[in-house]
């Protein structure tokens, strides 16, 4: 198992340095220039402009500025920010958990709705309920997110004034957003349980369990259930990491701080430090989602875990 | 049917029980045709037939397993000990008490993520619980009943750890947790190799005599057949063709298919011949059975009444068959003039089963 989850690391490394890479070469290529952004509108002399240049390194080759970020970043300094002057890392602490929050809730409700709704699809494959269930999987998938957003803040928060529209505050602010971001990945893994599901109910252990008499309530919460979850874990991991990505949109509409909100606004201002700094946070959160599933995989398959 | 002379009824009765799958936009597939048969307490009948001909679907309707798929309907009456049981809730009472069931795979008949010992318990509970103590004590005891010498390191693993003999010895004591009266076995040996299967055969044989339990044990493995069974019931396409003791099926076969299987057994005394004699075609798609006699097309001795009208069961000799020709006439010459591969195999195993036997 240790050597497992150190394995899983080292390989983790290579990614951060090919997602930092891309992310670095991109960001300057893009059409406009920090510094000329941070400079719109005042007067800058051509000196002002070249020390502030100095100042941020971008005076350095790109190969150079490149490796003084990641010489930086393994000792835990993402640099200052170009526009707040404030350290990235400092940033990033406080507006980091609402965003956590946000896509935890959002993980949860996925995994609880695709559960339930994908075993119920899956039991009464081809009868209504299924075709209730597959149908609206395929609506919601089908809508984006900040569109659903709307939805649910013209229903809860000005028709039925349950639910704040706006906010990051307390349990209440974080219902809608939480849903709004679930429901995305949750047409997902209903589709995925239930495929995962119907295939375990066609193994031979099935009729074996049926033949010892066992209750059909007790074999397919009981064993069915357990054995069908084994792939979705994999599927609600990679998706935790899509659903901070998501969050980006979904802090948007609902005006919530979180590291969303940050990363547009920096991308708008050319701040790079910051820009750099929260999507390397996101990978790394990635890559430790992903440690995580293998890891869990062990824990609800014993197959796995005398290999292991 | 009925009593029989001691005025004990069979254990199981089935009569003219069909079996027809309904597919949606497709037409219907009849499974099992009027298939009839008994067993009693204390008796190993085995019923043989190649793939297709309907065995494994007729064990699974006993236990009413079939009749949980929502597509199938079953005709015809099956009983145990004279009670008709037709409701899901009739057959779900016995399941796992009265009725236990063995299956081909040992070893993806067992839920892979739990272990042994919490699936044994599963069973055990089906006769109400004890206290865990005497759980756990019952649960060793079983399976040093199925033969298995370290009952704790088993009751610990999961099937992964196990061997498919293992796993297939974990599968009988499950079947026996319960104490049924009647045991299914749809090709318990199939999946394993010729020592484990003779282990595993010995200790059923071994069960019914000492728990007096009835048998019905599906093969397509003749040779099984001829070494354990008290009855032999053929299949072929859904239908049962002939019900008869071992030493007639082997020696004197009434319908021609019977006769066909036997020619295709190799011997190891006489001659080697070139080609393995085998039946002409093979066994039809339940979506195409041939008009009349379902074996009509492959029958050395049809004529034009087997293509129209499927034969009643009659009486022939000490056979039960379903055929307009019953007769030893053109009997493979390999089985007249060898040995029977029951007494070869009787030979071969000693007097291994026979002795003891009610």
């Amino acid at each position: 198992m240790g050597f497992l989850i150190i394995k899983r690391v080292g390989l983790g490394i290579p990614t951060l340095i090919g997602v930092t890479l891309v992310l670095f070469i991109t960001l300057r290529m893009l059409p406009g220039d920090p510094v000329s952004v941070l400079l719109a509108g005042a007067p800058a002399t051509p000196q002002a402009e070249a020390t502030l240049r100095q100042q941020f390194g971008l005076d350095q080759p790109i190969g150079l500025q490149y490796l003084n970020f990641i010489g930086h970043a393994a000792g835990l300094d993402l640099g200052l920010s170009y526009t707040t002057r404030q350290p990235v890392t400092t940033m990033i602490g406080q507006q980091i958990l609402p965003t956590l929050e946000l896509a935890l809730a959002a993980a949860f409700v996925s995994a609880v709705l695709g559960m339930v709704l994908g075993s119920l699809s899956a039991i009464y494959r081809n009868r209504w309920p299924d075709a209730v269930i597959r149908v609206l999987s395929l609506l919601n998938t089908s809508m984006p997110s900040f569109w659903v957003g709307l939805l649910l803040i013209m229903m809860f928060s000005f028709t039925l004034k349950i639910f704040p529209a706006t906010g990051s505050s307390g349990v209440q602010s974080l219902v809608l957003p939480a849903f709004t971001l679930g429901l995305s990945a949750a047409g997902t893994v209903t589709r995925l349980v239930r495929n995962s599901v119907i295939e375990v109910l066609g193994e031979n252990f099935v009729t074996a369990l049926h033949a010892k008499g066992l209750r059909p309530r007790v074999i397919v919460f009981k064993h069915v259930l357990r054995n069908a979850v084994i792939p979705t874990v994999t599927i609600v991991g990679l998706q935790l990491g899509a659903l901070i990505a998501g969050a980006v949109i979904v802090e948007a509409v609902f005006a919530r701080q979180g590291l969303g909100q940050m990363l547009v606004q920096a991308i708008a201002g050319k701040d790079y430090p910051v820009v750099q700094g929260v999507v390397l946070v996101i990978a790394v959160i990635y890559i430790v989602i992903n440690i995580v599933v293998d890891v869990s995989y062990a824990v609800i398959d014993p197959r796995v875990r005398t290999v292991a | 049917m009925g009593e029989s002379a001691d005025g004990s009824g069979p254990l199981l009765e089935i009569d003219r029980v069909s079996v027809t799958l309904h597919r949606p936009g497709a037409s219907s597939l009849p499974l099992v045709r009027e298939a009839t048969l008994e067993v009693r307490a204390g008796e190993i009948v085995v019923l043989v037939g190649e793939s297709g001909s309907g065995k494994s679907v007729t064990v699974r309707t006993l236990m009413g397993l079939m009749q949980l798929d929502g597509d199938v309907e079953v005709g015809g009456s099956i009983r145990v000990d004279g009670v008709e049981l037709s409701s899901d809730d009739q057959f779900g009472a016995l399941r796992g008490r009265d009725l236990a069931m063995v299956f081909q795979e040992p070893m993806s008949s067992l839920d892979p993520v739990f272990t042994v010992g919490s699936q044994l318990t599963e069973a055990l509970r089906r006769r109400g619980r004890l206290d865990r103590q005497a759980e756990r004590e019952r649960l060793r005891e079983l399976l040093r009943e199925v033969g298995i010498s370290d009952p704790d390191r088993v009751l610990r693993s999961y099937p992964h750890q196990l061997s498919g003999g293992m796993c297939q010895r974990v599968m009988i004591a499950a079947a026996l947790a319960a104490r049924p009266r009647l045991l299914l076995a749809d090709e318990p040996t199939t999946a394993l190799d010729v020592t484990i299967q003779a282990q595993i055969l010995d200790l059923i044989d071994r069960l019914r005599i000492e728990a007096d339990l009835g048998v019905l044990l599906v093969t397509h493995d003749l040779g099984v057949a001829a070494e354990v069974a008290d009855r032999v019931v053929v299949m072929y396409a859904g239908r049962v063709v002939e019900t008869a003791a071992p030493s007639t099926v082997f020696t004197r076969p009434a319908h021609p298919y019977t006769q066909g299987l036997l020619g295709s057994i190799p011997l190891i005394t006489g001659p080697r011949p070139d080609r393995l004699p085998a039946i002409d075609g093979s066994v039809p798609d339940p979506g195409q059975l041939p008009s009349g006699c379902a074996f009509h097309p492959r029958c050395p001795r049809a004529d034009a009444q087997c293509a129209v009208e499927d034969p009643p069961v009659v009486a022939f000799g000490d056979s039960t068959t379903a055929c307009w020709h019953p007769g030893q006439e053109g009997l493979v010459a390999a089985v007249q003039d060898h040995t029977p591969p029951a007494e070869q195999h009787e030979m071969a195993t000693g007097p291994l089963q026979k002795a003891g036997r009610p």
